[in-house]
């Protein structure tokens, strides 16, 4: 199971969504309790639109899994391009919690962020969008473990 | 390596891990503490996942795992690891809090044993089993003996 990259790639987007998930859970534990109902009920619909809107633009599939070893350029970039997405996403998280504190905007920008992260599995399977579904993931974990 | 090998090394990870959880919760059973402590848990899983992904398609029948063994220069390396991890604890001990209050043990030590699984399926280099398995002894010395 651990050698075959396409099976990799499914099992690191399934623990993305896990990780987005208990990021919800944890910044909403100290926001006010007063919100309507409406905006917590119509905010996710957003993102839903606009993965419809995404997968009707991209209709081709791309999936690179080939059983090769990458140059050592391709492995520079990826791992540039994990940098840059670990540090802007704790960055991020900083942001949230310091002036979004209601629950219906985290639940926008979370859901804009899953909206991404499943137009990545259904559609584009690269090294680079491997590296950037590394980097949310594991920003993710270094947050809730130092900072939370 | 063997299915022998691998069956040992998950039941020696549960049975510690478990130790580590009942350990961590004496501090106070809230959710804060519990989402902690399973977050230093599975921390590392996806840069050790990007890391399988990278190492997928190496041949590992041009490796010889047996003939390249030099006691000498691993054990030396071991021991270097050793002295540089407890050295490097007794740092971090000075400037901030104590080593065994925090979560960061649990986290260091799921660091090198996923490490030491992919070092045994993908690397197998021997130098760098004996720079993670120095680490190990050096975290587990400085909690017996030098912390109070």
């Amino acid at each position: 199971m651990l050698t075959n990259r396409y099976k990799l790639f499914i099992i690191q987007a399934i623990f993305t969504i896990f990780s987005i998930v208990l990021i919800g859970f944890v910044l909403t534990q100290d926001v006010s309790k007063e919100f309507t109902m409406l905006k917590v009920v119509l905010s996710p619909f957003s993102a839903i639109l606009m993965l419809f809107f995404l997968l009707f633009i991209f209709n081709k599939v791309i999936k690179n899994f080939d059983d090769q070893e990458y140059k050592a350029k391709v492995v520079i970039v990826s791992f540039i391009i994990l940098a840059i997405v670990l540090v802007a996403t704790i960055f991020g998280i900083n942001t949230i919690m310091g002036f979004l504190r209601s629950i219906d905007k985290i639940i926008f920008i979370l859901a804009m962020i899953l909206c991404i992260v499943i137009f990545f599995l259904l559609r584009i399977g690269n090294i680079y969008t491997m590296a950037t579904i590394t980097g949310m993931a594991q920003a993710i974990i270094i947050y809730v473990i130092f900072i939370y | 390596m063997d299915k022998r090998m691998t069956n040992l090394l998950i039941a020696s990870i549960i049975i510690t891990y478990s130790f580590f959880i009942f350990q961590s919760l004496e501090r106070g059973v809230e959710i804060k503490n519990i989402i902690k402590v399973v977050s230093a848990i599975i921390g590392p899983a996806p840069m050790i996942l990007f890391l399988y992904f990278l190492f997928s398609s190496r041949d590992l029948s041009k490796l010889n795992f047996q003939k390249k063994t030099n006691k000498i220069i691993s054990s030396v390396i071991l021991v270097a690891s050793l002295i540089f991890t407890m050295a490097f604890i007794q740092i971090y001990e000075l400037f901030f809090n104590k080593f065994g209050d925090t979560n960061l043990p649990i986290l260091l030590n799921s660091i090198i044993l996923s490490m030491y699984v992919l070092n045994l399926s993908r690397i197998k280099s021997v130098h760098i089993a004996a720079a993670l398995s120095g680490m190990g002894i050096g975290i587990s010395m400085f909690i017996v003996f030098i912390s109070t």
